[in-house]
């Protein structure tokens, strides 16, 4: 009986780390890919940044370091080629891997999408996945570690990325 | 015996820090013998001297600060093709980083835009407080460069510098960190040496007996 709910254990661990290796897998496909920038923040560099302990006074800059403060990982990936295509082709490979759509916004006359999806672990939210399919542009954005939807807005404005800004419509969630 | 073995030991200390960097150091032997390729070795105590020179001679707190985080650099390697096409095939650049990875870099950030490609790896020391090696690659379609530092830089010290150049852009400091309280003398001190003054300059405390 052990053996079982261990085997049972092992196995659900190896379903959720393959769950969570999705985006990483699609971001590997293409990290190498000249038709795409690639913007990929490791952990270590939000771990070294908490460790220099910086402090400022300014309000609005010390809400970013809190922010980055609890962020893991970042990785963005965009493209202008055959944007639509990627956009589909990434939310083909979603279901099933434990993310929720949080919000979505279509702009009919366009014909632009942008979805927002979680990923929980536990009570928190662990993973924000941004993707835009619009007609110019493929974005996918994701941040893991311990997301504040309030305050993940803020790092639109440092972000400078096409696609950051609608971060800031997750404030109202 | 006893003393045969430390000699030993002491001896094959060094070559077991270089074998900690051999993929890059094997990467470099390889490739600096190149028609288009420059390479050069910039010892850490010329990079300290630079920095120490030039201080004195820069206003701009940022520069000042870049000096400052300069001087902690040790010997830096740079493998630098510009004038003729890239060379130096991605496969290469691949299987150094892989073989980095297994000696102890890790990843910090990689941007591609396009055929261009920054990539940055850090090697910590155990207590992974501080940064021993820094390892930057950038290569383009007909460029392609290659720095890999020594360095001792602890994550203490890199943030009270960040925190020291946003009080010089304006910023004040909070009262924990200020340096600039003047010393009290001790009684023993003061009995022996005098009177004891202290003062500050550019951050800098110092103390003088009368």
């Amino acid at each position: 009986m052990r053996l079982i709910a261990l085997a049972a254990g092992l196995m659900m661990s190896l379903g959720l780390q393959a769950q969570s290796d999705a985006i990483a897998q699609y971001f590997n496909k293409y990290m190498n890919d000249d038709r795409f920038t690639v913007v990929f923040v490791s952990p270590k560099m939000f771990d070294m940044v908490s460790k220099m302990d910086l402090h400022t006074d300014d309000p609005q800059a010390q809400a970013t370091l809190d922010i980055i403060k609890d962020l893991e990982g970042l990785r963005i990936l965009t493209t202008e080629v055959t944007p639509r295509k990627f956009f589909q082709e990434a939310k083909a490979m979603l279901p099933g891997k434990g993310y929720e759509v949080l919000m979505t916004v279509r702009d009919n006359k366009s014909g632009d999408n942008v979805e927002f999806l979680v990923k929980e672990a536990g009570d928190r939210i662990h993973e924000l996945l941004l993707l835009v399919g619009s007609s110019d542009e493929f974005v996918m954005l994701s941040f893991t570690g311990n997301i504040d939807l309030k305050k993940i807005g803020e790092l639109s404005k440092v972000l400078n990325v096409e696609g950051a800004e609608h971060l800031e419509k997750l404030e109202d969630q | 015996m006893k003393r045969i073995l430390l000699l030993a030991t002491l001896a094959a200390f060094p070559l077991l820090l270089l074998a900690q960097v051999r993929p890059i150091n094997q990467f470099y032997r390889t490739w600096k013998p190149g028609p288009e390729v420059k390479n050069f070795i910039v010892p850490g105590w010329l990079i300290d001297f630079a920095g120490t020179v030039a201080i004195p001679f820069v206003e701009e707190p940022e520069t000042r600060a870049a000096l400052r985080l300069a001087r902690k650099v040790g010997k830096t390697r740079i493998l630098y093709n510009e004038d003729g096409p890239n060379n130096i095939p991605v496969a290469a650049i691949d299987h150094m980083v892989r073989g980095a990875r297994k000696k102890g870099y890790t990843d910090l950030v990689l941007v591609q835009d396009g055929a261009t490609r920054v990539h940055v790896l850090v090697r910590e020391n155990k207590n992974e407080d501080r940064i021993k090696g820094l390892l930057v690659l950038v290569s383009e379609e007909d460029t392609f460069m290659m720095v890999s530092s020594k360095m001792s830089l602890s994550y203490a010290w890199v943030g009270r510098l960040v925190r020291e150049l946003l009080q010089s852009c304006g910023e004040p400091l909070p009262d924990a960190i200020t340096h600039n309280k003047p010393r009290k003398a001790h009684p023993d001190h003061q009995m022996h040496y005098g009177t004891w003054y202290s003062f500050s300059v550019n951050g800098q405390t110092f103390t003088v007996s009368q």
